[in-house]
């Protein structure tokens, strides 16, 4: 694997230099990044946050590195990671759900209709909805896995049908009246510094990661999506793992629901859709470190940090809200060029 | 292959192709050795062999997709091949070529097919669908295929399809100047289609192209060929007038030259095959699926059994019916007496019964995981927190099978064929299976890794294990097996035991 050593070292790198970040970056720092990135071979991304962080603080040190704009980016990406997460599932077995967003939205409104104006309690809302998500996850899968639907063409669908929903349940308007108190409390409760939504992304990624890549459950899904067709040649139950991807999707996507309704107080039936993309940005730009060339648990939320840092720093140096989809677009594309160069990379190696 | 010149001046109205001392190598092995094959106009040769004798690569210096080296020399229609002949200069000389698989584009229509070739008529840019209705139609006309060009391709027959491909290669070329390749064209028809499709080819041939068909029916030969060619070994081993054709001897000149005929009896499958000494431990019983018709094969603990033919007798098709690879659509296979449900694979391994695929990077190993990875995938669970025991093993495999590099780490798909093929084995080997299930394992591998795997089939046979091996080589089966099943057309035709068990006999009966 030596050839491809310099190869991976580079991956990062362009990422973390959008717009006007790459001119005063390279000017401040010439040899800083290159020398992260080669040390830093599976950990260029967060030899980018670092890097980045630096950066800032001393471009904005009265405003960047203080407690309070770190826990409001740590804070502000709680939703968008586990979004991303809920779409990583798919993706490691070779699938894609393009209604992870919808499902969010629909979940934030279906749990503020049925705590709120339905007066369920807090806990059966709250596992009612995990269900309602696991459910149209499990419906996407059976679409996939057992009707041979192209796996983009069945979560659209899916993810349309829902955004109807999403209105439909809230009759079009925001919904912010009796919200059970429990969902603010599992999101906004301080421990350790830390809200509570921050400790929840990392417990479920903590999950995911064991199971990903230390049960024979995860090596089982990895070898679905490398090759479906060997994966069943040696007795796996691919559809059953599809299936049961999807449906951990729809549950990840409608705790994240939860979890936007308890920080906000408030469901908004068009919330949700936009934060797909930037979810699969980070999934592939996740995929370029950490373990390059696998979609990854870890390398999904360092991503979602970098886009978080960087763009963090960047509107505090003035930069308008909109660029921050330019930013994820960019880093979109991006990421599946370099995870595409990986694997490319990984099997020319020898 | 010395040529003397005064051979040339046989043909005075000038032959149309004429291809003398024809010699292509792959990789420093050389695959054609000085062949020459020669057609004058509205004569059909045919160009027999088995597999691996050359033929495709003939066909394919023809039609300009392999260049011949140095000393090679091609003539077509008196001119001379120029050293960069491709695949154009080919079509601009009037080499033609009608596949086996005919490249049709099944959402399209007839007519449309034709137009990508003929050239779309169009007014103001668009197209005017009568008129290409009409000049389809035309075409075909003229060609002789009873075809209406606004089929969709997809509906077509396979003897339809084979027609309407032969009017594509026939369209545009003057058959004073034509050279047709039937490459191994009728070997998916049936034997009416194929008929009606080489009479069609005789046709072009009255009328003056000159006919080059490869194929493995002798039956055709003798009826539409003139003349015959038999490649062996990537050379001429045999030329003669096809009225004088012996078949047996033909055969016997494919195969090899060997002059040892085996004796005892050559079985013709009725019932199922007796056994080896014991019980047996496979059976299977009116296995029919896609292109097995019926079959029924019992299989003895530490046997090893051949199973062989042409490309389209089913052969590799049985092996996947056992393996629950393929669905079948009738019959049972017991293993140890207990029934394997056949939904997939999963039943079959489950039981012990195992299947390696010749596409080791499409139905072997995932490339993009470690050979570790690969190697523990069917039955992680074993090994789930137990780290240590999951390193030996793999480490144990890695050394049986000289895996190389002996890296665990190794992604699967960077290792060579060979290596790819002994983690594959050594991923079965590591469950204990009871029976192995190889289709042509030695595909696309070096002789040491397949002296390696010989080696290692007669050892797992000693220890009990049932081995079912198709091959494409009948040496390799006669080395290997205790008996061997031709099989053709979907059913196992012949059954090969004891003495009978030759490389030649094997060939006749794969061939005949």
């Amino acid at each position: 694997m030596q050839p491809t050593l310099d190869q991976i070292g580079q991956p990062g790198r362009p990422a973390s230099e959008p717009g006007d970040a790459r001119t005063r970056a390279a000017a401040v720092t010439p040899g800083l990044l290159r020398r992260a990135g080669n040390l830093t071979i599976r950990h260029s991304i967060l030899a980018l946050i670092i890097v980045a962080c630096v950066i800032f603080s001393v471009l904005e040190p009265s405003t960047f590195p203080t407690t309070a704009n770190l826990q409001s980016v740590a804070l502000g990406q709680a939703v968008s990671a586990l979004l991303a997460l809920a779409v990583l599932i798919p993706v490691v077995v070779g699938e894609f759900d393009l209604s992870a967003g919808y499902v969010l939205g629909f979940s934030a409104v279906l749990a503020a209709a049925l705590g709120g104006e339905a007066g369920l309690s807090g806990a059966l809302t709250l596992i009612v909805v995990l269900l309602v998500g696991a459910a149209i996850g499990s419906v996407s899968g059976i679409l996939v896995a057992r009707f041979r639907v192209n796996s983009l063409i069945a979560t659209l669908g899916m993810g349309l049908a829902v955004s109807g929903l999403s209105v439909g349940v809230s009759g079009g308007q925001t919904l912010s009246s009796n919200i059970p108190t429990l969902f603010a409390t599992v999101a906004r409760t301080s421990v350790l510094g830390l809200q509570t939504a921050v400790w929840l992304v990392i417990g479920v990624a903590l999950v995911l990661y064991l199971l990903l890549v230390r049960t024979p459950l995860g090596r089982k899904m990895y070898a679905t999506g490398g090759n479906a067709r060997v994966a069943r040649m040696v007795g796996i139950r691919t559809r059953l793992l599809k299936i049961g991807a999807f449906a951990a999707a729809g549950l990840l996507a409608a705790l994240a629901g939860t979890l936007q309704l308890g920080m906000s107080g408030a469901a908004d039936p068009s919330f949700g859709s936009s934060l797909l993309l930037p979810a699969f940005a980070a999934v592939f730009l996740g995929s370029t470190t950490v373990r390059p060339g696998h979609f990854n648990v870890w390398g999904t939320l360092l991503s979602i940090v970098l886009l978080a840092v960087g763009f963090s720093g960047l509107s505090l140096m003035g930069v308008p809200f909109w660029a921050q989809p330019v930013f994820d677009g960019a880093a979109l594309v991006i990421g599946v060029l370099l995870s595409r160069s990986e694997t490319r990379a990984q099997l020319s190696a020898a | 292959m010395a040529h003397p010149a005064s051979h040339q001046p046989e043909a005075p109205a000038g032959d149309r192709l004429d291809a003398t001392g024809i010699t292509v190598s792959f990789s420093g092995v050389q695959v054609l050795r000085g062949v020459r094959l020669r057609a004058a106009p509205g004569e059909i040769v045919g160009l027999l062999g088995a597999n691996g004798s050359g033929k495709s690569t003939m066909v394919k210096v023809l039609s300009g997709v392999y260049q011949a080296e140095a000393g090679s020399c091609l003539t077509l229609n008196g001119e001379k091949a120029d050293p960069g002949y491709g695949p154009l200069t080919a079509r601009a000389l009037g080499v033609r070529v009608s596949h086996q698989e005919s490249p049709l584009i099944g959402s399209m229509t007839v007519a449309d097919m034709l137009a990508m070739q003929a050239g779309f008529p169009t007014q103001g840019g668009f197209i005017r669908q009568r008129r290409l209705m009409d000049q389809a139609a035309a075409i075909l006309r003229a060609q002789g295929v009873a075809v209406a060009p606004d089929r969709l391709a997809g509906s077509l027959s396979a003897g339809e399809r084979a027609m309407v491909s032969l009017a594509l290669a026939l369209r545009d070329v003057d058959p004073q100047r034509a050279i047709l390749i039937l490459d191994e064209a009728t070997a998916a028809l049936s034997t009416p289609d194929a008929g009606r499709f080489l009479r069609r080819a005789k046709a072009a041939a009255d009328s003056g192209v000159a006919v080059i068909m490869v194929t493995h029916r002798l039956a055709e030969v003798r009826e539409f060929c003139s003349r015959v060619v038999v490649l062996r070994d990537g050379e001429v081993a045999l030329e003669s007038p096809a009225a004088e054709l012996d078949e047996r001897a033909v055969l016997r000149v494919m195969v090899g030259g060997a002059d040892r005929v085996g004796h005892g009896t050559v079985s013709l499958a009725g019932g199922r095959a007796a056994s080896g000494a014991g019980a047996a431990r496979l059976e299977a019983r009116s296995l029919r699926g896609a292109a097995v018709r019926e079959a029924d094969l019992a299989l003895a603990a530490g046997e090893i059994v051949g199973v062989t033919g042409r490309a389209d007798s089913g052969a590799s098709d049985l092996l996947r019916l056992v393996a629950g690879v393929e669905p079948r659509t009738g019959g049972t296979v017991t293993v140890g007496g207990a029934a394997i449900a056949g939904r997939g694979p999963r039943d079959a391994v489950q039981r012990g019964v195992v299947y390696l695929s010749p596409d080791r990077l499409i139905e072997g190993g995932v490339a993009t995981m470690t050979v570790a990875e690969n190697l523990t995938l069917p039955r992680g669970e074993r090994y789930w927190l137990r780290r240590r025991a999951e390193a030996a093993d793999v480490a144990k495999v890695i050394g049986m099978l000289d895996v190389r590099p002996p890296r665990p780490d190794a992604m699967f798909g960077t290792l060579s064929g060979g290596n790819q093929q002994k983690v594959l084995l050594g991923r079965w080997l590591l469950l204990d299976p009871t029976v192995l299930l190889l289709d042509d394992p030695t595909a696309g591998i070096d002789p040491n890794t397949r002296d390696l795997l010989f080696k290692l089939l007669g050892e797992l046979a000693a220890a009990g294990v049932s081995v079912l091996i198709r091959s494409t080589e009948p040496e390799q089966l006669a080395r290997l097996c205790g008996r061997v099943l031709v099989m053709q057309e979907g059913r196992i035709a012949t059954v090969l035991e004891g003495e009978m068990v030759t490389t030649e006999e094997i060939g006749l009966a794969t061939y005949a």
